[in-house]
């Protein structure tokens, strides 16, 4: 099973998502882990949920290190 | 991926994981009530960036272990031993900020920290004692990869009537972050890194992306 299949099938990369190429393969090159652990914090992956969610200024979340 | 450089992989990974973490930042500083849920977000942020320079320490003691066994110690030492100097007395700043709001220092050190920013922290001790430190480098990549925008945080102290002053915590860091996440780019891209630690910084990423969002989410709650 693909990383995108595993991760459209635990629901966090939505049906109408538009993965470009390169994303794709950003997200195939994930190891299991890597992968395991997106599943296990339900991350919201790929550019378009920050599209649909997020249209106001790509600011900082302000806490810095 | 192979032809792409050590830090390029590593905030392309961020990129794609982060549209909560954006969504809540947006959430928090458009938020209509924010003069009144500034300052504990400030207190969210000092109970995180109180880690700061001790998490670096106890990577860089790891390191100085690792030194004749691993290859990516030596290089990880030099990024922490120039690093920590940088950072230290960061979280004075944002202590400074809340007395400018009329919060006393010694009030906020006594007030216990919430448990997402505990869990933050705690996760790269446990990274860097129990696995490998190079899992610290996700987390500041995320902590460091968005620069405060200068500009914005003026206008937003401005919009909600405070002090500049009390904003100095983020104007700072928006002047000196983008020399900071420069700087750990170019360790990463020197590191001899293998595909297992590239996997370790990724779950570490990942994981200080979704505890941040916490962190945040419960200052706007």
């Amino acid at each position: 099973m693909s990383n995108i299949a595993t991760l459209s099938a635990a629901g966090l990369i939505g049906p109408t998502a538009k993965l470009s190429p390169a994303d794709q393969q950003i997200i195939e090159s994930l190891t299991p882990a890597e992968v395991q652990a997106l599943v296990s914090i339900r991350a919201k992956l790929t550019p378009q949920f920050l599209t649909n969610n997020f249209s106001g200024i790509q600011s900082s979340l302000g806490i810095v290190f | 991926m192979n032809n792409v450089s050590h830090s390029r992989r590593l905030r392309d990974k961020i990129r794609l994981a982060r549209g909560e973490l954006d969504a809540v930042a947006n959430e928090l500083w458009s938020h209509p009530r924010l003069r009144e849920i500034y300052p504990e977000f400030l207190f969210r942020n000092h109970s995180v960036i109180r880690s700061s320079v001790p998490l670096m320490k106890a990577a860089a003691e790891r390191c100085e272990k690792m030194l004749s066994t691993d290859p990516i110690a030596p290089g990880m030492l030099e990024y922490f031993r120039k690093h920590i100097p940088e950072e230290t007395g960061h979280d004075e700043w944002v202590l400074d900020d809340l007395e400018t709001l009329g919060y006393r220092r010694e009030d906020v050190l006594k007030r216990i920290p919430p448990p997402s920013a505990a869990a933050l922290a705690g996760a790269q001790y446990y990274w860097i004692r129990h696995v490998h430190p190079v899992a610290l480098l996700g987390f500041i990549a995320v902590l460091e990869g968005t620069p405060p925008d200068v500009e914005f945080f003026e206008q937003t102290a401005d919009r909600i009537g405070v002090p500049r002053r009390a904003f100095s915590n983020l104007l700072l860091h928006g002047k000196l972050d983008p020399q900071h996440r420069d700087d750990l780019d170019r360790t990463l891209d020197a590191l001899p890194l293998t595909d297992d630690h590239h996997a370790l910084m990724g779950v570490s990423a990942f994981q200080t992306i979704h505890l941040l969002t916490r962190v945040a989410s419960e200052a706007v709650q």
